[in-house]
């Protein structure tokens, strides 16, 4: 991905030789217009759109380092090649500023990594969709929620564009459409507006997402998970630091997610978000974020009487039963993904979770005069 | 004003290409490929494998689990050997 130049170029994308291919579209004039346009010639997603002038496409590609026919994937359904200008047009239609525009393209980076089966979230009866995370230094900068509201009503700008960046090329430049290439049945928020939230490094008493899953500090990184929704979870009465995960982990095994209908329990993240007090608590107990997995694999199961005869059955051809009767919804620690972001008010978590045959990825942006990229020339 | 247009135009429609075999069943190795967490299906395929046979063909039903991860490469060296015993075959039953 993003190794390929179709023709030789003068360096950089700035260079304003470099044509932009996208056809035009003589759009109306005020934003209620376009925004009636966007509608009635299918490029919106029911939500207002800003004007993806070329003006404003060219700011978006001069943040990268990349020229505007760089390819950045193909994306499913219909293996649309998302070249960097056009991914570029759907960002601005989003209103993604081009600060936050390297972090769109690390995102399509990552979704179309192979293993996260992106051809089948995007076909699916699933309300799945790639939900993102976000670690490093500019979460700030750029509006990345990672406090109270993260998930949604703080309202950053990163948070609002990023996710809702992706989503709209998967629709424009996919050909994700409902009823049509894809099969969900409810759909989810996240499919029109994105879901796209920092982790709240600075209070999180364990390594960050990206550091455990080995990236620099410094890094700007975008991990993705295909989550299923947003699962609230509450408690008042727990504490014992033990206790309250355990109890956390038996209510993200709930019987019909879908963890339980897969073949076996080792693919696919859970991810928890787990608010800051809650983590200083739990901490206190697991000291080693480890520690914490393990102690959630002990106890995200499920009893086989959970489900009727029929589905015990089931369950049990497909190996999924083990010498206790227990039925795990994952079959590692590492499975088990804590997120540390939300407000102060504990009481609450929220889990995201996991279509299954899915397994979450993380790619660092790149930014314009980046020198660690390495291009090749298409020969 | 002047936008860019976000969208990729394809050529055709988005619905399944559909084929016609313009032979007869007979001797014919015929696959049908169904992702096994869909047990719906299990009646079709039976149904289908009845009528296939009568007609003459060679009926080879593969049953896929999953996509990713080690059983993900198992269900990638099964389909790829599968695909190499049939002449057609009707896929995409699940999900």
């Amino acid at each position: 991905m993003l190794t390929t130049r179709t023709r030789d170029s003068c360096g950089s994308s700035e260079c304003e030789i470099e044509p932009l291919t996208s056809e035009r579209i003589d759009a109306a004039d005020d934003l209620f217009g376009l925004y009636a346009q966007s509608m009635e010639q299918g490029f919106g997603d029911g939500l207002p759109v800003l004007p993806p002038t070329e003006a404003r496409v060219r700011s978006l590609i001069a943040a990268t380092p990349w020229l505007p026919d760089d390819v950045v994937c193909m994306l499913p359904p219909r293996n649309g090649a998302a070249t960097v200008e056009r991914v570029a047009v759907n960002a601005a239609l989003a209103g993604c500023e081009p600060d936050a525009f390297p972090l769109v393209i690390a995102a399509l980076e990552a979704i179309t990594v192979p293993d996260f089966n992106l051809f089948a979230l995007t076909t699916t009866t699933s309300s799945v969709f790639p939900m993102i995370v976000v670690n490093g230094p500019s979460r700030g900068r750029l509006g990345i929620d990672c406090g109270p509201g993260c998930m949604g009503g703080a309202a950053g700008r990163g948070s609002m564009t990023i996710g809702r960046a992706v989503a709209l090329c998967l629709r424009n430049i996919g050909g994700q459409r409902v009823g049509e290439t894809s099969r969900s049945v409810f759909g989810q928020p996240a499919r029109a507006t994105g879901l796209c939230f920092g982790e709240l490094e600075e209070d999180s008493p364990w390594p960050s997402l990206a550091q455990r899953r080995g990236f620099p500090v410094d890094d700007e990184v975008v991990t993705v998970h295909g989550g299923k929704g947003t699962f609230p979870i509450a408690d008042l009465n727990t504490d014992d630091p033990g206790e309250l995960l355990a109890l956390i982990a038996k209510t993200i095994a709930y019987p019909m997610g879908n963890k339980f209908l897969e073949p076996t329990a080792a693919n696919g993240q859970i991810v928890v978000a787990i608010n800051p007090v809650w983590a200083q608590r739990l901490a206190s107990a697991f000291p080693d974020v480890t520690s914490a997995q393990e102690h959630m694999l002990e106890h995200g199961w499920q009893p086989i009487e959970a489900w009727p005869a029929r589905n015990r059955a089931i369950l049990e051809e497909k190996g999924r039963v083990d010498g206790q009767g227990r039925v795990h919804v994952n079959e590692r620690p590492d499975q088990f993904e804590l997120v540390v972001c939300g407000g102060h008010g504990g009481l609450h978590a929220v889990c995201l979770p996991s279509w299954g045959e899915s397994d979450m990825q993380s790619v660092a942006a790149v930014r314009a005069g980046d020198v660690s990229v390495q291009v090749t020339p298409a020969r | 004003m002047e936008i860019l247009d976000p969208r990729v135009r394809f050529d055709e429609d988005g619905t399944s290409a559909t084929f016609d075999l313009d032979t007869p069943l007979t001797g014919l190795n015929v696959g049908l490929r169904l992702d096994r967490s869909w047990r719906s299906y299990f009646v079709v395929i039976d149904e289908w494998k009845q009528r296939l046979t009568a007609d003459g063909a060679q009926v080879h039903v593969l049953y896929t689990g999953e996509r990713v991860g080690d059983e993900g490469e198992r269900t990638r060296s099964d389909l790829d050997e599968w695909s190499r015993l049939v002449d057609c075959a009707v896929v995409g039953l699940g999900n």
